[in-house]
């Protein structure tokens, strides 16, 4: 390009710089790395360590270009992605300067010199940033004729993630993101010279190991697989993709994670109709690019042996469940809803992990083919407080008027009341992290320990008994007023979790903290599909779009849409999950129609069964077979995620939409069943794609929020515990039993330790183990001390050897009795 | 673990040089040379012990202790020996010096005679290059080393 002498001159807005790169002139924000502006230009600059979220480093040279500043050349060839851009700086990369080209060879030679030649059986071959750049930038042979350097491999730093010390190029991407990223430095460089090499504390010890088990001391970190995929070189690998396919041979999807309600970008790899690999999607509204590893390595399930394929109909005679074809299932199921409809009438449990229009088709399901209200998608503790808290702050709400991850980041202040962001949503975590790092967001959380995510936020901690938090939150203005005053500033949030619904009052009290203090609100469930479960009034006072059952105006917009005669909609509101279950009990309810929905999961999983097994039909809506699917009378069977299409909305409210990934296996989302049957039932649902799910939802336009009446509950009574009892304190881990997780153990293995906590006064004289038990049943686990409130134990909720509801029947506040569990 | 007994007493001394050092600026190297000074060798159990004192990871103690060479993570012998062996004294038959040590005390560089007596380690350079082959026993720097030599200096170390 020519530029006319005469040109006039470009004039440099403030806070830019103007700089020569190749003989171009550039203009460049301040502060700019040189690597990435020269990429802006169209200059790939090769490059290992340089990643545009970690924070620079300069560990791996081969980004050398030539840089003059005020006509003095550097004397030596200088890292561009160390160097921020400067007024008037020259700079020359490899396609102008023989120096940077001969600098950029060179340390290629120098990187290659103990790089094995095994890329042939390397999983990173093929999408290998080394292979790609020393193709680009290297010498077609290597000069070194001495031994190179080799080390036993691989060994595995954790169960997932496996270390080739051979193949490392000292970048360091691995070793940052976890120190800044995820705030794990559980690896570091160790040695030094031509010994230096990746490892963790107990590298040694594992060599030991490695010999003899497959697994050393575990890589602590619920983000660790971000290292596999940022490593530019393959030496860190997935224990679970070695060896299993080629790049090459892989398709790409993309995709939406299906585990919490952050809605991450993915990228789905198959080959041959089977997912092989999930790897983290881009979005810089979202994840960024993390995924947290139950994301990333949790989609096995989808190919579990003992996954339903075909449709099931219970045998009258001999009672059990026999295979049968789409037709029979469907009719028989038609038949027995609309029996127990026209008899004590039917409840519907949708369950939380719905897509959108998934959770649409339930909802359209229960009021045209069932004719009632009685729906709540909530398979976990639940209060009508937090119904109106939902009608009145949730539902509607939209990454314009609400919360979303920026704003997180940007915030000065947030709090955390009754949510665990590393264990419920990772990517809220890791951008809360990425605030109080760069931006020093405070973050102070009302719970009961200094947990993990509690220290890596910097965070703050307001103990609390649990079930105490709703009068922890009214007590913030007398107790706290540095806090009352931060919660005033510009920006501030407060986020609260699903464990709110455990605790009366807290709903009211946030709402009444919010409206003082202008801090905005946001709720953050833990399952994908929840937030658009509510949107779709899969619940007992809502219909699509945030509309009341109550509110006859608003029914009669859903009849037109529908096409329905006036008032064909029921105008009471419905029973919720607990209403329902006692229903059935009492034979006020006949059948239950139930999507993917645990009993264990349920307030009271004795109550669940017992419910289960005195209803007279229940039709099963699942993919693996389930404790509601023992007791079904027909199971129609329904696909993964990978194999249909949908949208989840996040907890942002943020629709997440994702085209199909494994086409032609034959398994049908819910909505299709669920369109079926409701022509069997003569109820046309319109929702025989996703897609036409999608249309016919985006004809009932959302209600603007703020229509419905606020939670007003008082504070429950804080719970006591007295002489040999606790009050429980308990939430999920992300990596615990869940179902989505079956079939992992590379993954199993990275969950947390499973013990009890307590404080130190409770803990004395408990030993080295603790009971906890209620008349329903005990818990021992390892006790380890925390700084819990004194009289209080923390429980892992659904965790090898804790089910809390399951073998409690308890939840979070419950009192509980503790015994000393024996040393075992 | 060797120390599992004296487990407490160990966690203590640890703690007072951490808090000698605690203060000043990039304590961990301070700490780790006091820890050596008053061990004689960085025990791997008292890694976390750092760590968690200094709020940093394990793994980044481990890093700076295998950095540098002259953290020891065993105990040293009675004697250590180390031998130069950077160019100027390689010039000068350090090489035959190292063979010799070898031979002597039945053990390889790095090693630790079974009685505990002698440690032997390579250096490059101690800056005693006119004076090689040069070697540096318990602290003291000696040149114009050969087999007779090393063997009477230890000899007479140990009479000392």
């Amino acid at each position: 390009m020519t530029m006319a002498p005469e040109e006039p001159k470009v004039e440099v807005p403030e806070g830019y710089v103007k700089l020569t790169i190749d003989g171009e002139e550039v203009i460049a924000p301040k502060g700019e790395l040189l690597i990435r502006t020269a990429e802006r230009l169209g200059t790939v600059i090769p490059r290992f360590c340089d990643h545009p979220l970690l924070d620079p480093a300069g560990a791996c040279r081969q980004c050398l270009v030539e840089v003059e500043m005020n006509g003095r050349p550097m004397p030596k060839p200088q890292a561009s992605c160390t160097m921020t851009v400067a007024d008037g700086m020259v700079v020359k990369t490899q396609r102008t300067s023989p120096v940077a080209d001969k600098a950029q060879q060179g340390v290629m030679e120098l990187l290659l010199i103990n790089h094995p030649l095994d890329c042939p059986i390397c999983d990173k071959g093929g999408e290998c940033p080394l292979q790609n750049q020393a193709m680009a930038h290297g010498r077609a042979d290597s000069r070194f004729r001495d031994t190179k350097r080799t080390f036993p491999k691989p060994l595995p730093i954790s169960t997932q993630v496996l270390l080739d010390r051979e193949r490392c190029v000292l970048c360091q991407r691995c070793t940052r993101f976890s120190d800044q990223i995820a705030g794990d430095p559980f690896i570091d460089l160790l040695e030094r010279g031509a010994h230096q090499q990746i490892g963790t504390a107990e590298t040694a010890e594992i060599y030991d190991a490695a010999s003899h088990t497959a697994s050393g001391k575990p890589f602590q970190s619920y983000f660790s697989g971000n290292t596999i995929q940022i490593c530019p070189v393959g030496a860190l690998t997935s224990a679970q993709y070695r060896f299993r396919s080629r790049p090459f041979d892989l398709v790409s999807s993309p995709s939406v994670c299906e585990h919490c309600s952050s809605g991450c970008a993915e990228r789905t790899d198959f080959r041959r109709g089977k997912v092989m690999r999930k790897l983290a999607g881009e979005d810089p509204e979202v994840n960024e690019e993390w995924i947290c590893d139950k994301g990333r390595f949790a989609f096995r399930y989808a190919t579990a042996a003992q996954r339903l394929r075909t449709p099931l109909v219970r045998n009258a005679e001999t009672g059990e469940l026999e295979e049968a074809s789409w037709t029979q299932a469907l009719a028989a199921a038609a038949d027995g809803l609309a029996k127990a409809r026209d008899g004590k009438g039917v409840g519907v449990l949708p369950g939380g992990r719905l897509t959108l229009e998934d959770a649409y088709a339930y909802s359209k399901f229960a009021r045209l083919a069932l004719r009632t209200n009685d729906i709540d998608y909530r398979a976990r503790a639940h209060s009508a407080e937090e119904l109106d808290f939902l009608a009145s702050r949730v539902v509607g709400t939209t990454p314009e008027t609400g919360v979303t991850f920026t704003a997180l980041e940007h915030a000065p202040l947030v709090l955390c009341v009754a949510f665990e962001p590393e264990e419920e949503a990772p990517a809220v975590f890791l951008r809360l992290r990425k605030g109080a790092r760069k931006r020093r967001t405070k973050v102070v959380h009302i719970g009961q320990w200094t947990t993990p995510a509690v220290s890596k936020t910097f965070g703050e901690l307001l103990a609390c008994v649990p079930g105490g938090e709703a009068s922890a939150v009214e007590g913030i203005a007398q107790h706290a007023p540095d806090l009352d005053e931060a919660l005033r500033a510009e920006g501030a949030v407060v986020l609260v979790g699903e464990r709110a619904a455990e605790v009366p009052g807290l709903f009211s009290a946030l709402h009444r903290l919010s409206e003082r203090t202008g801090a905005r609100l946001a709720w953050i469930p833990r399952r994908a599909g929840e937030r658009g479960a509510i949107e779709v009034g899969a619940l007992p006072t809502l219909l699509p779009g945030g509309r009341s059952v109550e509110d006859a105006a608003a029914r009669s917009e859903v009849e037109q849409v529908w096409g329905l005669e006036a008032g064909a909609l029921p105008g009471t509101p419905g029973r919720d999950v607990t209403g329902m279950l006692n229903a059935l009990v009492t034979r006020d309810l006949d059948g239950l129609l139930v999507g993917g929905v645990d009993p264990a999961d349920l307030p009271d999983p004795a109550l669940a069964r017992k419910a289960l097994a005195a209803a007279s039909f229940v039709v099963s809506l699942e993919m693996l077979p389930s404790e509601v699917t023992e007791h079904a009378d027909v199971v129609l069977p329904i696909a993964p995620v990978d194999e249909k299409a949908g949208s989840f909305l996040n907890w942002e409210g943020r629709r997440r939409e994702f085209s199909i990934t494994l086409e032609g296996t034959g398994a049908l989302p819910d909505c299709r069943v669920l369109d079926t049957l409701g022509v069997e039932m003569d109820a046309d649902l319109f929702t025989q794609t996703p897609a036409a799910a999608a249309g016919d939802l985006a004809r009932l336009a959302p209600k603007p929020t703020g229509s419905a009446a606020a939670p007003d509950v008082p504070n429950g009574h804080v719970p006591k515990a007295g002489d040999g009892q606790a009050v429980l304190a308990t939430w999920r881990q992300l990596i615990d039993e869940g179902t989505l997780q079956i079939d992992e153990p590379h993954l199993a293995g990275t969950a947390r330790p499973v013990v009890a906590r307590m404080s130190k006064a409770s803990a004395a004289g408990l030993g080295r183990r603790v009971t906890v038990s209620t008349e329903r049943g005990s818990v021992t686990l390892p006790l380890e001390v925390a700084d819990l409130p004194d009289g209080v134990v923390w429980l892992p909720a659904n965790s090898p050897g804790s089910k809390v509801r399951a073998t409690l029947g308890a939840g979070h506040g419950a009192v509980v009795t503790i015994a000393a569990g024996g040393d075992q | 673990m060797a120390v599992e007994s004296a487990g407490a007493s160990v966690a203590e001394r640890v703690r007072a040089v951490v808090e000698a050092h605690r203060d000043e600026r990039g304590a961990l190297l301070p700490i780790l040379h006091g820890i050596q000074a008053e061990f004689g060798y960085i025990d791997p159990e008292v890694v976390p012990i750092l760590a968690a004192e200094l709020n940093l990871s394990r793994a980044d103690v481990h890093g700076v202790v295998t950095f540098y060479s002259d953290f020891r993570s065993e105990p040293a012998g009675a004697a250590t020996v180390r031998l130069c062996r950077a160019e100027a004294c390689q010039s000068v038959g350090a090489e035959k010096l190292v063979a010799d040590a070898e031979q002597v005390f039945g053990v390889k560089l790095g090693q630790t005679t079974p009685d505990g007596s002698v440690t032997l380690q390579q250096v490059f350079c101690l800056g005693n290059c006119a004076l090689g082959p040069a070697a540096q026993i318990n602290g003291r720097m000696y040149g114009r080393l050969d087999r007779t030599r090393l063997v009477e200096i230890l000899a007479k170390g140990a009479e000392a």
